[in-house]
């Protein structure tokens, strides 16, 4: 997908073959996720909806440039595919205490803006549910991509070209899975 | 930029009630969203190599970045009405209810598109501009921002398209 000089009608076939199968195949995975959001009861704590973009836009972020960290590290030779725990065990840590610091703040300025603009929130909900689901994603995201780089590598692809998108595409999916599960618990404990 | 996430999360709070009727729209909130950032990341990365490797100029009216950002329009519609064609079948099978006609369904989802796609393209590229200029690394800064913005947008251009279409 290198861009060539001297486009023309040839490059952009190419564009459309590569990317076309590539974007609908991640929106249908979207999809998923999406119809998950639909079923997940979160009308049932409310303002929980505001805080969604935000959790799942935080999932994305931290999990990839955990992942594409942890390909840098592999490249330098600091992270060992043969014993991936032990050579990322700083990057775990750091991982699994920013998310759920992050995800509190969020929760706090949100809360701040809807006492602002009179919004109700669950704000005990709202806190406990995010920063649960926060935690949980983070780890299971985590360990999806030390796999993810260990796999890639050891099939000889780059994992700066495919574990990235690919976490954050299934960082969504699992992000809104766990979040629906949580919000089951509340419904039940609550 | 956290807290433009926070303004698309505040966005979709208001719509929410719409959203209990409409469940299918808010099932294609995250497939646009993706569709945003995905374009936006092959724009700006084709952009940002291109701008590396010589082949495009530092300049927005460079024929190549014109290009890519036709393609990358074109291809993402193109993407997105496949899909939403088909999810128009299969959402329903999945025990989301659609509770829109087809051409209801189909134009908002058009008019969504084109929205997200038409802002999320020259942004891409802008960004990916003034990085290359500023020697700020794509993947630390291009991708996360046109991504953020994406999300945003993708709502806020469902939110214009369910009232335009009159849904709401």
């Amino acid at each position: 997908m290198i861009p060539q000089k001297g486009g023309g009608t040839l490059n952009k076939l190419k564009f459309l073959k590569e990317a076309l199968p590539v974007l609908t195949l991640l929106g249908i995975i979207e999809v998923l996720t999406g119809s998950v959001l639909s079923r997940s009861g979160f009308h049932g704590i409310s303002g929980l909806i505001a805080l969604i973009p935000a959790l799942i836009s935080i999932r994305g972020n931290v999990a990839g440039s955990f992942a594409s960290r942890l390909g840098s590290m592999a490249h330098l030779g600091s992270f060992d595919p043969m014993h991936p725990l032990k050579t990322s065990k700083d990057g775990i840590l750091a991982a699994v205490l920013l998310s759920p610091g992050l995800s509190a703040f969020i929760v706090i300025a949100a809360y701040g803006f809807a006492l602002l603009f009179g919004v109700s929130m669950n704000f005990i909900a709202v806190l406990a549910v995010v920063v649960l689901t926060s935690i949980t994603s983070s780890i299971v995201l985590i360990f999806l991509s030390i796999y993810s780089v260990v796999v890639s590598f050891k099939m000889g692809v780059d994992p700066d070209n495919v574990v990235t998108p690919i976490i954050a595409t299934i960082g969504d999916f699992t992000t809104v899975f766990i979040l629906a599960g949580y919000i089951a618990l509340w419904e039940v404990l609550f | 930029m956290m807290l433009i996430e926070l303004a698309g999360g505040g966005l979709l709070n208001s719509l929410e009630t719409v959203f209990l009727y409409l469940p299918a729209v808010l099932a294609i909130v995250p497939m646009i969203n993706a569709l945003a950032g995905n374009v936006g990341a092959i724009v700006g990365s084709r952009i940002s190599s291109g701008l590396h490797i010589g082949s495009i100029r530092p300049e927005p009216l460079d024929p190549e970045v014109r290009e890519n950002l036709e393609m990358g329009f074109l291809t993402g519609l193109l993407a997105i009405l496949i899909t939403a064609i088909a999810l128009y079948l299969i959402l329903p099978i999945m025990g989301i209810r659609m509770n829109l006609s087809f051409a209801d369904w189909l134009s908002i989802i058009t008019l969504s598109s084109i929205l997200v796609l038409g802002t999320v393209t020259p942004l891409a590229a802008i960004i990916s501009l003034v990085a290359f200029k500023k020697g700020l690394s794509p993947n630390d800064f291009t991708i996360p921002v046109v991504s953020t913005v994406g999300d945003f947008m993708g709502i806020l251009s469902l939110a214009i398209s369910i009232t335009v279409v009159g849904i709401a």
